[in-house]
């Protein structure tokens, strides 16, 4: 119970400061180590050295320093493999969300301002994407075309789009209320420039929260795909995809499998409560 | 009737009434003439009419009131004149004249010229009227956009500003909306109607979301600024306290048609209709009766089959002939119009 509340304290300033330092910390370190990747890995990710597999994590017993967390089954360092595949969880996750987001809030922006019957077309479009299970396209799309990652980013945008259809419309319905923007019309501006200039900016707080809340959804449907053998094609490390391996591991080497693990965690709870943050500092109810 | 003289002292002093009863006889060139306004709303249940056969005309330097209850048209009848019906509304007959053209004949971009450069509106809702992702003098610069200079619209900008009476009307103009108050706010949307230097002003209902006080000082803004510049002025309203501070003559509305029109002088001293008396005797007075007079039944725009005169259900004097013929509109004095078929017997 402690626990949970201690947890959630995680979300809240900590003093002196007004934003959640530690998930902060943990999103910076995750974007560096994505950036610097190459730079920061002890040994090469993709090398093969059967002498050293499955070593266990350097506090056990057996462990070395120089494999900080392990090897995996064909000798290669956990450790670096993870770097790697922090790399490949922040590309996917910001070209799909960046994919998703613009259509997504193309589509709903148009929708909620220009009404019926483009709202009507534009919204059964939506459902018709959201009615598709997610994995059941991926399976199709990735069978279809061979594993890779224009395919995972692709999918994922296809995927994503329809919740920011959705939450750009109903807010643009509420916007486009304003007098401001019978003011524009007034003053002469054209839909598309109303849309544009008046409509768009306002849009963007909620957008801005759902980004930062889908970031690790997308990591984890990444996760998922890979671990069903559909992501980033091998060697190329990714979390889902060392996660799925260590599967057979898991009794005698759980170090495959938990490393990992606790990384997609780190981040995923780090992005959720910054998410959470943003939020709330973004409230419109609360001036300035 | 006597009974709109005790308003006169509550609402104007005694030494507005001398102009205002020459206002009808002074030069003034008349700049919107609106005849035979129809706007109908298509709704599933029937055609709705929302403005039926209304006329009037505005000349230069007047303030006309357009006043009624919530959903009398008054609205629709403002934006009809810019030509801003929303869908499934539709201007079906009649003339806006502007300076002799029919605004109503124009194409979207002749009418962008008109609308927001020579007839301008005020909106109700002071901090609803700027975006708050720009500052209002970004806003406001908008407006003057056709001039190319920053520096010449920076200056224009301040200018509208200082001419509503904002103080530190430099630094206001990079103040974003919600660090205005809402008395501040309107004032900015009246200077951003002012702007283009219009020849008439629109306003709906300018000072309803404001307190009283900030009420009076925007009014008495609105009247210096329409005796400075000429600018004539519809004031669209439900609150004749609002009528009696700046209008010169008055429309009374209900359900979309005209009940009576005269100068706000005769309206208040000696109204007709039995719809505007006891509008009239609605508002409270300190001293007066405990028992609030109000006016039965519900207002709103008509559907296509409601025959007779519409206030029929609600009036007090009513006759039989009310509920089956619709009355014309007589002139009981000079520039006094009354639709009723009591004043027919009287």
């Amino acid at each position: 119970m402690t626990l949970i509340r201690k947890l959630g304290e995680w979300s809240k300033p900590i003093r002196g400061k007004d934003y959640p330092t530690i998930p902060f910390l943990i999103l910076l370190v995750f974007v560096v180590t994505g950036i610097l990747a190459p730079l920061l890995v002890l040994h090469s990710p993709t090398q093969v050295s059967l002498g050293k597999m499955l070593k266990p994590p350097f506090f056990q017993k057996g462990g070395d320093l120089k494999y900080p967390l392990g090897t995996d089954q064909l000798g290669r360092d956990i450790f670096s493999r993870i770097i790697l595949g922090a790399r490949v969880s922040m590309i996917v996750a910001i070209t799909a969300i960046l994919l998703a987001g613009t259509v997504g809030v193309a589509v709903g922006l148009f929708a909620g301002y220009i009404g019926r019957p483009a709202d009507d077309i534009l919204m059964r479009l939506t459902d018709a994407q959201l009615s598709v299970p997610m994995i059941l396209l991926a399976i199709v799309v990735i069978g279809i075309f061979s594993p890779s990652l224009l395919n995972v980013v692709v999918v994922i945008g296809i995927t994503s789009w329809p919740r920011y259809a959705r939450l750009a419309r109903s807010e643009a319905i509420n916007v486009k209320q304003e007098d401001f923007v019978v003011y524009a019309k007034v003053a002469g501006a054209s839909p598309l420039r109303i849309m544009w200039k008046h409509i768009l900016p306002n849009l963007l707080p909620s957008i801005i929260v759902l980004v930062t809340l889908d970031i690790p959804r997308v990591i984890l449907f990444e996760s998922a795909l890979s671990f069903l053998g559909l992501g980033v094609p091998p060697p190329t490390p990714s979390w889902g995809g060392m996660i799925a391996e260590g599967r057979s591991y898991l009794a005698r080497a759980w170090w495959l499998t938990v490393m990992p693990g606790i990384y997609l965690l780190l981040i995923s709870l780090s992005a959720n409560l910054s998410g959470d943050w943003l939020r709330d500092k973004l409230d419109p109810s609360l001036q300035m | 009737m006597r009974t709109g003289v005790k308003y006169i002292g509550v609402f104007m002093a005694e030494s507005d009434v001398p102009s205002i009863m020459n206002q009808n006889t002074a030069l003034s060139e008349v700049c919107l003439e609106v005849k035979n306004l129809k706007v109908l709303f298509h709704t599933p249940r029937g055609i709705l009419r929302a403005v039926d056969d209304v006329s009037f005309t505005l000349s230069r330097g007047e303030i006309l009131g357009l006043v009624g209850e919530s959903g009398c048209g008054k609205t629709m009848t403002a934006l009809s004149i810019m030509n801003l019906i929303p869908f499934p509304g539709k201007i079906s007959g009649g003339k806006v004249l502007f300076m002799d053209k029919n605004l109503l004949d124009l194409t979207q971009d002749e009418m962008r010229l008109i609308r927001g450069q020579r007839i301008s509106m005020v909106l109700q809702d002071p901090l609803g009227s700027f975006n708050p992702v720009y500052s209002i003098g970004n806003q406001l610069s908008e407006v003057v956009r056709k001039e190319k200079a920053r520096k010449e619209r920076y200056g224009k900008v301040v200018h509208a500003l200082k001419q509503v009476r904002i103080s530190n009307a430099e630094d206001r103009f990079h103040s974003y909306s919600f660090e205005l108050s809402g008395g501040m706010n309107q004032r900015c949307a009246i200077a951003m109607a002012l702007l283009p230097a219009p020849e008439i002003i629109i306003a709906d209902e300018p000072t309803t979301a404001l307190d009283v006080t900030i009420q009076l000082q925007v009014l008495a803004l609105l009247k210096e600024l329409n005796k400075s510049g000429r600018t004539a002025m519809i004031i669209i309203t439900h609150d004749f306290g609002v009528v009696a501070v700046i209008c010169t003559k008055v429309v009374v509305m209900y359900s979309g048609r005209i009940m009576e029109s005269a100068s706000t002088f005769t309206i208040l001293k000696s109204p007709a209709h039995p719809y505007t008396k006891s509008l009239l005797a609605s508002i409270p007075r300190i001293g007066g009766s405990k028992e609030l007079h109000a006016i039965p039944g519900q207002p709103g725009a008509s559907l296509d089959s409601v025959q007779g005169c519409l206030f029929a259900s609600r009036c007090e004097s009513v006759s039989p002939i009310c509920r089956e013929q619709t009355p014309p509109m007589k002139e009981v004095e000079k520039n006094h119009w009354v639709s009723c078929w009591k004043i027919e017997s009287d």
